[in-house]
């Protein structure tokens, strides 16, 4: 754990002396807990907290850089509904908590799921609109492709490790301003069994667009995610 | 802040703890193992078959009974020995795709899944033989063997009630279904949100 901290710390500092001096880079800790909760064999109800919280920003004086802030806190609520063993469709809704404004997001999104001899490969192509008092409204329009590989053997048994990746694009429009966010995630991931996982990982997020990008952000991110038995 | 983030970590851990209480194990499970761990005769085997690639061994427990698995790949294919925990040959099972079935085949296999769903969709079919050690060896070989073949079909299978499942089924080369069993996959609320 302390490992990933310091190594976490290192990446933020090496990607603020790589890059230019315009380039932003902030980073720090990001916790984040999700729980599913089985209504039917086909509905379930999602709740996430995702809290992210600054140990680095270079768009402060020097002497202020390595300080703790509280970038954001999402609150997000999802309706989920199984349209076949492998392919999902919900609908959520986020209440975020900012600096400059909290803001609201409506969230739509359809998952499938590949699953080949010893990896499975999770899509989910989510539409999401965000809406502010003061700023227009932002819709973007995402594609994930995440997979979990187990470590020990070919399937991943109560007790395991695996290794969790994930790649993201976001286009999306503003103001009518187009942009794209990349995120890359990799990690380590631990599966207790059905109900419980934990995961830790790097978050790396690029944006307003690639190969350009002038903001680099680097996020240590611990993951729990619980489901309470009901309905398989 | 501070103490919102303490409370927070502080209901994750109870949720975490408390919860331990109430979950049931898994009927399946497989744990990757060293071949010294393997009994003899099972090792015997395999390693009479003269494979050039690697050879990876699992201990498996499915509903309390205890087994060890060999799985390699031989010209181009998967397979998967499985053995008692004595070293005991129990089956041989190889990964094949649809189209390298006999077109017969194909169709009473199809016919059979028609009667069980309403619609389905192909993910995995495994040749399952069984037999003796003797006529079991002949599989690496060019021989003719006298043993029992049955397949493995994955589907995913539209139900009469409208729902969509995923299922295991053990079919026989006349179409009979032998079993029967519903996969659940693990949750994918990590690959989802």
């Amino acid at each position: 754990m302390r490992f990933l901290l310091l190594f976490c710390l290192a990446l933020v500092f090496i990607t603020d002396h790589v890059w230019s001096q315009n380039t932003r880079v902030q980073g720090g800790l990001f916790p984040e807990m999700g729980l599913n909760i089985p209504l039917s064999q086909r509905w379930k109800y999602t709740a996430k907290i995702e809290s992210q919280h600054g140990l680095y920003r270079n768009t402060v004086p020097e002497d202020e850089r390595i300080n703790y802030y509280h970038y954001r806190t999402d609150f997000q609520s999802f309706l989920e509904v199984k349209l076949t063993a492998r392919i999902k469709a919900a609908a959520g809704y986020q209440y975020r908590i900012e600096d400059g404004g909290n803001n609201h997001r409506s969230i739509q999104q359809i998952t499938w799921l590949n699953t080949f001899r010893t990896f499975r490969v999770g899509s989910r192509l989510r539409a999401d609109q965000r809406f502010s008092p003061d700023i227009s409204p932002e819709f973007r329009l995402r594609y994930r492709a995440s997979s979990d590989i187990p470590l020990e053997g070919e399937k991943l048994d109560d007790g395991e490790k695996y290794v969790l990746l994930s790649l993201e694009f976001i286009p999306a429009i503003q103001g009518g301003e187009f942009t794209l966010e990349n995120r890359l995630v990799a990690g380590i991931g631990h599966y207790f069994d059905r109900s419980k996982k934990l995961e830790f990982t790097l978050d790396y997020r690029t944006d307003p667009y690639f190969p350009n990008v002038n903001r680099h952000r680097i996020w240590c991110k611990f993951s729990f995610y619980w489901s309470l038995k009901g309905f398989k | 802040m501070a103490m919102k983030l303490q409370l927070l970590l502080l209901l994750v851990l109870t949720v975490f703890f408390f919860n331990d209480y109430l979950v049931a194990q898994k009927e399946e499970q497989e744990m990757s193992i060293s071949r010294e761990e393997v009994p003899k005769n099972a090792l015997d085997f395999i390693e009479d078959q003269g494979l050039k690639g690697k050879v990876k061994w699992y201990r498996e427990t499915t509903s309390g009974k205890d087994s060890y698995e060999s799985k390699f790949k031989r010209e181009g294919k998967y397979y998967s020995v499985e053995f008692d925990t004595l070293g005991k040959i129990e089956d041989i099972e190889i990964a094949v795709r649809l189209r390298d079935l006999p077109k017969e085949t194909r169709t009473i296999i199809k016919n059979s899944l028609s009667t069980e769903f309403k619609k389905f969709k192909w993910l995995k079919i495994q040749e399952q033989y069984t037999g003796t050690l003797e006529e079991m060896e002949k599989l690496f070989t060019r021989e003719t063997a006298k043993l029992t073949l049955l397949y493995e079909v994955e589907v995913e299978g539209k139900l009469k009630d409208g729902g969509w499942e995923m299922f295991e089924l053990l079919i026989s080369p006349k179409g009979e279904i032998i079993a029967k069993r519903k996969i659940t996959l693990r949750p994918t609320d990590n690959l989802n949100y």
